[in-house]
């Protein structure tokens, strides 16, 4: 019988600084991994534990894995100070990443904030590989200040190829753009919105506003897409940390439809 | 099912002959409680062990990575009561049935062998039947023992009981009429003492936990000192941490719902911050979340969680309190 607490070891061949406490590590495993966009994995640092991140990257790559992860506690602590040929360890994929065939045909709103910007680039990468498939694809993205945004470059490229908006809380001197939260820039989207998809992930009160605004715009409660952050440990559905409502997210999501959870009260806890 | 009569002299012999297959433990009886050891003599106790008998498939502290479990001893238990009977097909929904199994926890339950015994009189705790869960074994066992005079009343649950039958053939006898009628007075005086309704009625649970009022949830939640017992000595509890300590093994630990930190995400964010939601998380995971995902309550009424807190919360009065609040709205 498989072991699912199995560790696969990884050995960090990059560390790209994305912002002052977000770092994007490029792992090679030592054996090849199939996945899903938008599932996630068990980033393990020996010794020490683990947390569970999606890989960010570009999934058809194959070799190298990509990881983007911000400095906000012990596990992500010892990331950051982590260097290139250390090794790490990976549990996964668990999960069930985005629902692609549900999108074909369709106009696709991303909507990122923060950091939550890192699976939404493993999806933009997938869905641009085959931009045929899909109507419009739509990106918009808020962070809290110029610099706090990911992707700088990429972000550019993208927006020669798809209809980006992005916006930061704080604006500086070097900033031309949007000023305010994310709703800010989700008005008039030129989209079919009956036939639409939105895709969420972002800080829960950012997912919470964002939601509210797209229902207020008319989208579907089946068409929005929420990448749900809980404290998934175990990775499949035995541990019982990341339960909500009737579901365990890291088995039965992480990625759930509003129409799934609508009528749980501590959905956006 | 298959049933036969064993005296006590056979019943011995043929526990004893376990030995050479099975790990065996059996309840032992230390003060006023039983506790499951190893290599007792079987003495059929009047109600259930104080720890669940979960510890013996899901250690409180088990090694998971790397870690072999086809290399394991078979276990055998023995004298386990209908509520840990109830109890496992919670553990064999999350650890073996939930795809993907937990090659440990499945390896132990398909080698292991399980005789379990009826009660004969309940704890001051104990509310199985309230749940309405019989407080003696109608499944999930391989052998039940009910003690008669002499003997026992051996019934088969499980082909594996059955071939142990097979086997060793001398050491049992058809029963008698007698016997069976024994049998079914014990147990209908067993149930009487279960007679005075302790919980609101059964199949109101679920939406007492859902909508009882925050009150009860926040005074209740007053006693709780956050130690973790009710999870525990929950035979139902299925929550663990999956930690780390040298270079890349992993180790399944208990863990705790009721401690501050058992949802806390990354970067600070915490659904479940305070006692009172940490203690109404308990409730809708056993009377909510299994309800709906399997059709049952995760509670197998065996009242360990009265019995090891340390703040005096009762689960049949936090169950009633809900009740009330939601009557006086």
């Amino acid at each position: 019988m498989k072991n699912p607490y199995q560790v696969i070891e990884a050995n960090i061949f990059k560390i790209i600084d994305e912002t002052p406490n977000i770092k994007t590590f490029v792992l090679v495993p030592e054996q090849p991994l199939s996945f899903k966009t938008g599932q996630f994995m068990e980033l393990t640092v020996p010794g020490l534990g683990e947390a569970p991140f999606t890989p960010s990257g570009d999934l058809s790559k194959g070799e190298e894995l990509e990881f983007t992860v911000m400095k906000v506690g012990l596990v992500t602590d010892a990331l950051h100070v982590a260097k290139v040929d250390e090794p790490l360890g990976l549990r996964g994929p668990f999960g069930n990443g985005y629902p692609l065939q549900k999108f074909e045909g369709k106009d696709v709103l991303i909507i990122g904030g923060g950091v939550g910007l890192a699976p939404l680039r493993s999806l933009l990468y997938t869905l641009l590989a085959h931009p045929s498939k899909y109507k419009r694809i739509l990106l918009r993205y808020g962070a809290r200040t110029p610099e706090d945004l990911l992707y700088k470059e990429e972000l550019k490229q993208w927006q020669e190829k798809i209809d980006v908006l992005t916006t930061v809380d704080h604006g500086d001197e070097t900033w031309a753009g949007n000023v305010g939260v994310v709703t800010t820039i989700l008005d008039d989207p030129d989209i079919d919105i009956a036939q639409a998809a939105a895709v969420i992930c972002g800080p829960p009160i950012m997912m919470k506003f964002v939601t509210l605004r797209l229902l207020d715009l008319g989208f579907k409660p089946e068409s929005i897409y929420l990448s749900m952050e809980k404290n998934m440990s175990c990775g499949f559905g035995k541990c019982g940390h990341c339960r909500l409502g009737n579901f365990y997210v890291c088995k039965d999501g992480p990625v759930f439809t509003y129409e799934k959870l609508k009528g749980l009260p501590e959905i956006w806890d | 099912m298959m049933t036969r009569f064993i005296d006590d002299a056979n019943l011995t012999e043929f526990l004893s002959s376990l030995k050479n297959r099975y790990l065996v433990y059996s309840p032992q009886k230390e003060g006023e409680h039983y506790f499951l050891n190893r290599d007792g003599d079987f003495t059929p106790s009047e109600f259930r062990t104080l720890e669940p008998v979960k510890s013996l498939y899901l250690y409180p502290r088990g090694k998971v990575y790397p870690g072999d479990s086809e290399k394991e001893a078979a276990l055998a238990i023995l004298g386990v009561k209908s509520c840990d009977l109830f109890s496992l097909k919670i553990q064999d929904y999350i650890f073996q049935e939930s795809l993907p199994p937990d090659p440990f926890y499945s390896s132990r339950r398909e080698k292991g062998l399980i005789i379990s015994s009826d009660c004969i009189s309940p704890k001051k705790t104990c509310f199985c039947a309230a749940l309405n869960i019989s407080p003696y074994p109608e499944t999930g066992f391989d052998l039940n023992l009910s003690p008669l005079s002499g003997g026992f009343l051996v019934e088969v649950g499980s082909s594996k009981g059955e071939e142990l039958i097979k086997e060793q053939t001398s050491y049992f006898q058809e029963p008698q009429e007698t016997q069976l009628n024994q049998r079914r007075q014990n147990r209908d005086d067993l149930l009487k003492k279960f007679a005075a309704p302790l919980i609101p009625q059964a199949d109101s649970l679920q939406e007492l936990v859902k909508k009882g009022l925050p009150d009860v949830w926040e005074e209740m939640a007053e006693r709780c000192v956050e130690c973790g017992n009710c999870n525990f000595v929950c035979p139902t509890c299925h929550c663990f941490l999956l930690a780390e300590e040298v270079h890349f093994e992993k180790f399944r630990l208990w863990d705790s719902c009721q401690f501050p930190d058992f949802a806390r995400v990354a970067g600070g964010g915490n659904p479940l911050d305070r006692r009172s939601k940490r203690l109404r998380n308990r409730y809708l995971h056993k009377f909510d979340f299994f309800k709906d995902v399997l059709g049952y309550y995760g509670c197998s009424g065996c009242g360990r969680c009265i019995e090891a807190c340390l703040g005096g919360i009762d689960l049949r009065e936090v169950l009633s309190r809900l009740e009330e609040s939601l009557s006086s709205d």
